[in-house]
């Protein structure tokens, strides 16, 4: 079931912890939300807070193996 | 010699007192009335509405005659603010007060007082429909006077049971005070009394509303009038003063002794936090029962002493006496150069890129950079990572941990990248093996994690099956949030923000370190965590799918402790959380330093 975009409003206020908005990401996107490469988790929820407004999935990047 | 700060402190205390004593002799002087009315006749809908006047009549007698007191006493405020401002240098014409001076703070006062008023209004109405519904039901007359009695002053009204008076007079006594002792006491009291009357307890009573007027009024007042007067001298900074104690907001703890235009302050004071009341920064400050304000300031003002003794006189006295900043000795040992293996970048950012990395050794550290094999590209990125099988690294020049779209009032601080990123390399070269870090095979170096992720609660599990005896054997899962909070305090304080984007709108959290190599420091506990330090604490780390790589705990708590070892306080912060790595890894740097 595809969320419309009021109810896409709604969850997003109500989304509380970091986990809220990945799990909000998981049910728009039907899958986790990948590996970004981010030390900081911050901007890793930018990324995924963006991804939930704009409709566009983060895409899926290659890492090297140590990163920071 | 008090500051302004302290005497407005005092003067809200004092308001606040003086309420709360009211309203004791203002639920005894209506309960007496509701007696003396029903003695000889059964309370009735028609006695109901007779008694409306009596209340109103009791409620001007004792509340409001003492607001009308309490807004008179703002006329210390003014002078306080007149005490201040003649220790500045502004023009002598502005030190004083003019007609429209007075018409102003007449209108002010009127305003306040307008607020206790609300409060009379909305309570008279609230007591005398509880004693007209209690005529209509039949309610029995106790019922009705422990309802009304708790109307007027919630858990801590009046009661037959002396032990229960007692207990509201310790909270009288002591709610003022910031003595541990006095918090304490007043705390479990109120605890006791809440549970007391748990089953009838009135949230919304009139004590709560009239001791929070009684001090944002006065606080408002006062924020009010100074902006007022700093306009009319053309006076365009102003500084956030107060003093800190345990129940500060942290918004105020952040703002506290910063220096803002109105145009910086209105933007700082757009976002959310918790207790916010408003959002003008000079009528609501931090929000409810808030204590600090703003006077009006000029940085060229620091170093006038009378001034500083109006603002901060124990900071003025610590500035006489403090030694001079101690020099750190310049290090003996000659600087690295690594800016030239660039991938690119003009000789000036060589140059810088040599700078910082230097700046992120200590002596020891560059010794043994100097002996080893460098790497063989070295890339100014965005991405920080290292690449063994290219011997390739990457770290951002002057790199700072900031969120990219946190608040401007989140400052940042600086990441050591650049050491960590070479710390990764000097642990692979030199492990003898192709492409293995030594940590991750050093049984010593791993030991020690074992041993320091030992002093958290947490389970130990053995052959696949929790290990009750917690032997030594076997791999130790973490699990202490307790812990965890208590490093997040160490490392960084939070802020709540709530942010309208594209239609939408969400609250969500942004965390600042307090210090340089903090989130060096966060990492490794995230290492330790597995990935839950820096998600739910919104912190610096890996997620746990990078923690689950064998030897990725050992090799970046090896690479953080390498880029942390010249900065004193992030370094110690770690021999606390991890000593006997710390130990280990110090051994390590001694025979590198030898080979």
């Amino acid at each position: 079931m595809e969320l419309t975009l009021e109810e896409k409003k709604q969850k997003l206020a109500e989304c509380s912890t970091g986990q809220d908005f990945f799990d909000l990401y998981t049910l728009i996107f039907k899958e986790p939300v990948p590996e970004t490469g981010n030390v900081n988790f911050n901007d890793e929820l930018d990324i995924v807070i963006n991804a939930i407004i704009d409709n566009k999935k983060i895409p899926k990047e290659k890492l090297p193996k140590i990163w920071d | 010699m008090a500051t302004r700060q302290e005497i407005l402190s005092q003067l809200a205390d004092d308001h606040e007192k003086r309420i709360s004593k009211v309203l004791f002799d203002l639920e005894d002087d209506i309960i007496a009335e509701l007696e003396s009315a029903t003695r000889q006749v059964t309370l009735n809908t028609d006695l109901a509405i007779q008694l409306r006047p009596n209340l109103k009549r009791l409620i001007e007698e004792n509340y409001l005659k003492e607001g009308t007191r309490i807004v008179s006493d703002y006329d210390k405020v003014v002078k306080e603010y007149q005490n201040f401002i003649k220790t500045t240098p502004i023009a002598d014409k502005f030190k004083t007060l003019t007609k429209p001076d007075l018409a102003i703070i007449n209108q002010l006062k009127q305003l306040s007082f307008s607020g206790f008023q609300d409060v009379a209004n909305r309570f008279l109405d609230e007591i005398s429909t509880e004693v007209y519904k209690s005529a209509i039901v039949g309610k029995p007359f106790p019922d009705m006077v422990r309802t009304i009695r708790g109307q007027i002053n919630g858990v801590y009204q009046r009661s037959n049971e002396e032990a229960i008076n007692r207990l509201v007079r310790v909270v009288e006594e002591n709610k003022y005070s910031n003595d541990p002792a006095a918090i304490k006491k007043t705390q479990d009291a109120t605890k006791i009394l809440q549970t007391k009357y748990a089953a009838d307890r009135v949230g919304n009573n009139m004590k709560k509303y009239a001791s929070q007027i009684a001090h944002d009024s006065l606080m408002q007042f006062d924020g009010q009038f100074t902006k007022y007067k700093a306009q009319e001298a053309g006076l365009t900074q102003f500084k956030y003063v107060g003093t800190n104690i345990t129940t500060t907001r942290e918004f105020c703890r952040r703002q506290l002794d910063k220096v803002f235009t109105e145009e910086e302050a209105r933007e700082v004071w757009s976002q959310s936090w918790k207790g916010k009341s408003g959002g003008d920064p000079f009528i609501d400050r931090g929000g409810y029962r808030c204590r600090h304000s703003f006077i009006p300031y000029d940085t060229a003002w620091d170093n006038i002493d009378e001034v500083q003794q109006k603002v901060d006189p124990k900071k003025t006295r610590k500035k006489r006496v403090e030694p001079e900043k101690e020099v750190k000795p310049k290090s003996l040992v000659p600087d690295i150069a690594i800016g030239n293996l660039l991938n690119r970048g003009s000789s000036k950012v060589r140059k810088a890129y040599d700078d910082d990395f230097n700046s992120q050794l200590t002596d020891q550290q560059k010794n043994i950079v100097n002996k080893i094999e460098k790497p063989a590209i070295i890339k100014n990125g965005k991405k920080g990572y290292y690449s063994p099988s290219d011997n390739e690294l990457s770290a951002e020049l002057n790199a700072i941990n900031k969120s990219k779209n946190a608040p401007d009032e989140i400052k940042g601080v600086k990441s050591f990248v650049i050491a960590h990123e070479y710390g990764h390399h000097i642990d692979y070269v030199t492990s003898g093996k192709t492409f293995r870090a030594w940590s991750r095979d050093n049984e010593d170096f791993k030991r020690a994690i074992q041993k320091d992720k030992r002093k958290f609660k947490g389970t130990n599990i053995v052959d696949g099956k929790i290990d009750p005896t917690n032997s030594k054997d076997g791999y130790f899962s973490i699990n202490d949030d307790e812990a965890l909070d208590r490093i997040f305090n160490d490392l960084a304080t939070k802020i709540e923000v709530t942010i309208d984007k594209g239609g939408f709108s969400y609250t969500r959290k942004f965390t600042e370190l307090r210090e340089d190599g903090y989130a060096e420091v966060s990492d490794i506990i995230d290492a330790l965590f597995k990935g839950r330090f820096r998600k739910n604490y919104y912190m610096w780390g890996h997620t746990p799918s990078y923690w689950g790589r064998a030897g990725s705990v050992e090799e970046e708590i090896f690479a953080n402790l390498f880029a942390i070892k010249h900065n004193e306080k992030a370094y110690n912060l770690a021999k606390k959380y991890i000593p006997n790595t710390v130990k280990e890894f110090e051994k390590r740097l001694i025979e590198l330093e030898r080979l």
